[in-house]
């Protein structure tokens, strides 16, 4: 089940409502329940690769705990790295074979229970004996299919104590969730055909038309990832959960090392904590340090997806901080020399840019069939440099504008430190009824707006 | 918990009568399109769709005039014939669409016998895979339930009939005011029919549907009580569809319809694929009248020759 279709909107209500009418102790078992029967629905082989790891882990973390209580560190050990190696192996399957292709959520709850399985390893958190707790943490329907990815130290911290019923949780909740549907189903939604439509057409026009396809690939990439973001976080939040974020204003990022602070914070986090610090992170020679990020944003690229462009996305990622790195001083030097004030905002607003083109050439890669077609859309451009056509209508371009400019103004606001969304809450009745009223007949009307198929489905022009 | 319950309530209270006066402004000339076009549905009522393109043909076969003849059939039927109207004052020609059923056409037939005196011949024009054509749940509501129920000729439907389009499409949206919603209101249709698609079950598929069963005989019936020649004339087909028509010719012949109308198989002409644009409509060079004329007269039925004016 999915945000948007009309049965998510049946679905929850319900889920809500019974949800705090249970006893507390209960919640979680009701939680679970749910979240494993809405992703049965998808497929009962997502099911059972979901069972599958999470028994996998859970048995794992119950013997580490047991081994490293005795001091069989070895032993501990040896179980740790089957569990990780039979975990990665499903994922590596689910991802690359042809019969297990298009399972959806494996690579953000593999990677949730895995940075579960580490920390009860490093003796973070005590092993969950609670199977279905457990389960539940992996199968939270909110965050199983695009994330955040959560960490056992919050979120199932949170299942294990519990939650009360919090009316400004509810409400927030439910702001953010009308938040995540404006910029998933209108922005995204809207820029989607602009950019296939481009791209497709790509050789009946020149570099113009795909710097401007690929800078609003940028912008709906971040609506569309963000917005889906912004739902689980806001559903997770009415259920009593907080949910880490997952971005923060990334396009305002002034440095590819920004970028990482502001895009999928909850993936980078995860590389951070279970990837680039055990290898050492910065603690390290240069050499070392570069080897860290390469492999860092190489098993990014990897977990993204299975083509070779994704790896090449990553790569570039890590290119990028290592370039960013080795020529951080002789920067500095220009900078002084040529008496640049690095805290004016035109100097700012000159990183964001520099930013946003670098990471948009990323996203060029990204976005692409295959590394080849990239290459050759890319050959294709330069050598079409002059051809200032485009295939993008002015009014088209308008619209995005005009649907951008909230998404904008929310994420300067945001950058400011201000929170919309509490603010409204703080509003009179009048005004705070009128978002909620208005909002969830704009879902309807944007759930309604991408609904079934065409109206010429049901002629019947064959007879 | 219990201040937030009763605001839960209010916020109900609210939202489901602004709903019902969207769905409600949904219906009214002003808002039709607006809501329509903001709804991404426009196209369910702008593209000429099941009760607009089929109500006109009901209608017609009501006029008082002077026809003794009556030409029915389906789309290829529709192609080839409805362009020889303004030559011929004596044959009514309604050739609309396979999807009405042959439920659909006999109630064409009705309404014509009903308003015409003296009707001595008529002539159902059909490719074979007409007669496998039953309630499904992507054509048959627009087609079959939404016209009739318009033009209030559901009541000459054999009630297992009615029955049966109850099952499919259940027994609430046959109401009048329903249908007239539905058809009014685009977002609400586009919801109904997409959601029909997804979880609704056709009835009757098969060779030879049992609602072309019923009806056929129905139609003999009708005609003999009025004393009205019955002709089944098969309109051409493209070759490449050959196994679709032969499967509903063992049909035919099982249902033993090939005793009432002997030389229909036998008739029926196979083209080219290239001469049809889709593999079921003439296209390019062969789409005139002039190509169709041709082939109605290589057809060879003398019954309709007889009367059937080319210019």
């Amino acid at each position: 089940m999915t945000y948007n279709s009309f049965s998510f909107l049946l679905f929850f209500p319900i889920v809500f409502i019974v949800y705090y009418l249970i006893g507390k102790q209960y919640r979680y078992i009701y939680l679970c329940i749910v979240s494993a029967a809405s992703y049965l629905l998808i497929g009962p082989r997502f099911l059972m690769i979901l069972l599958a790891e999470t028994a996998i882990i859970y048995t794992s973390a119950m013997l580490i705990s047991s081994y490293s209580g005795k001091g069989e560190i070895k032993k501990a050990k040896v179980c740790f790295a089957v569990s990780i190696i039979a975990c990665v192996g499903i994922l590596a399957v689910c991802k690359y074979s042809s019969s297990f292709v298009g399972i959806i959520g494996v690579s953000f709850y593999t990677l949730q229970l895995l940075g579960y399985l580490i920390d009860v390893y490093r003796g973070s958190i005590e092993a969950e004996s609670n199977f279905v707790r457990l389960l539940l943490f992996a199968s939270f329907f909110p965050t199983i299919v695009c994330g955040p990815i959560e960490r056992s130290t919050n979120l199932l911290q949170q299942i294990k104590n519990g939650v009360e019923f919090d009316h400004d949780s509810v409400r927030t909740g439910y702001l953010t969730i009308l938040w995540g549907y404006y910029i998933k189903f209108v922005i995204a939604d809207m820029i989607h055909p602009l950019v296939i439509s481009s791209f497709e057409s790509y050789e009946n026009y020149g570099a113009l038309n795909m710097v401007l396809a690929t800078a609003l690939y940028s912008i709906e990439i971040y609506a569309d990832f963000s917005g889906y973001s912004y739902m689980a976080i806001g559903t997770a939040k009415m259920l009593g959960f907080d949910i880490c974020e997952n971005f923060k204003q990334p396009y305002f990022a002034t440095s590819i090392k920004d970028f990482w602070r502001r895009w999928h914070i909850s993936l980078s986090k995860w590389l951070r904590d279970y990837i680039y610090i055990p290898l050492g992170g910065s603690r390290c020679s240069k050499i070392k340090l570069y080897r860290n990020l390469f492999i860092t944003f190489l098993i990014s690229g990897i977990w993204h997806g299975t083509g070779w462009c994704f790896v090449f996305w990553g790569i570039l990622h890590g290119l990028y901080q290592i370039l960013g790195d080795a020529t951080i001083n002789i920067r500095n030097r220009v900078r002084g020399v040529v008496r640049i004030d690095n805290t004016c905002f035109s100097y700012k607003l000159f990183r964001i840019i520099g930013t946003f083109i670098v990471v948009s050439f990323a996203w060029f890669f990204f976005r692409a069939d295959s590394f080849r077609s990239a290459c050759s859309m890319l050959r294709f451009g330069m050598q079409n440099m002059r051809n200032l056509d485009v295939c993008l209508e002015t009014d088209a371009l308008k619209n995005v504008f005009i649907a951008m400019l909230p998404m904008v103004l929310v994420d300067i606001i945001r950058e400011r430190g201000i929170i919309l969304r509490d603010r409204i809450i703080r509003q009179n009745y009048v005004f705070r009824w009128s978002i909620y009223v208005l909002g969830a007949a704009a879902v309807i009307v944007l759930l309604l707006r991408n609904y079934g198929v065409s109206a010429s489905d049901f002629i019947y022009a064959q007879f | 918990m219990r201040r937030f319950c009763i605001k839960l309530v209010l916020f109900v209270i609210i939202l489901v009568p602004a709903v019902a006066l969207f769905a409600f402004l949904s219906t009214t000339d002003s808002f039709r399109t607006p809501i329509a076009e903001l709804t991404h549905s426009d196209d369910y009522i702008t593209i000429n769709n099941g009760p607009d393109e089929i109500g006109p043909y009901i209608d017609k076969a009501r006029e008082h005039n002077n026809y003794t003849k009556l030409i029915i059939g389906d789309s290829v039927c529709h192609q080839m014939y409805t362009d020889l109207q303004e030559y011929n004052d004596e044959i009514c020609i309604l050739g609309s669409n396979a999807a009405i059923s042959m439920a659909g056409q006999y109630v064409l037939l009705h309404e014509f016998l009903d308003n015409h005196t003296d009707v001595t011949d008529v002539w159902l024009i059909i490719i074979p895979s007409s007669m496998s054509v039953y309630f499904d749940t992507q054509y048959g509501y627009q087609y079959v339930v939404m016209p009739n129920v318009e033009k209030d000729t559901i009541r000459i439907f054999e009630p297992n009939t009615v029955e049966q389009l109850g099952s499919v499409y259940g027994k609430l949206f046959l109401n009048e005011g329903v249908v007239w919603f539905l058809d009014r209101s685009a977002p609400a249709r586009k919801i109904y029919l997409n959601l029909l698609l997804k979880y609704g079950e056709g009835f009757g598929d098969s060779p030879m549907s049992p609602v072309s069963v019923q009806y056929m005989t129905d139609m003999i019936d009708l005609c003999r009580k009025k004393n009205v020649n019955l002709h089944l004339l098969p309109s051409p087909v493209s070759e490449a569809n050959k196994d679709r028509y032969e499967r509903a010719l063992t049909g035919f012949r099982e249902n033993g319809f090939d005793k009432f109308f002997p030389d229909y198989e036998a008739a029926v002409v196979y083209y080219p694929d290239d001469q049809f644009r889709d593999g079921v409509h003439f296209g390019g060079e062969y789409d005139n009248q002039a190509s169709f004329n041709e082939k109605i007269r290589q057809l060879g039925d003398e019954s309709l020759l007889k009367y059937l004016k080319f210019e």
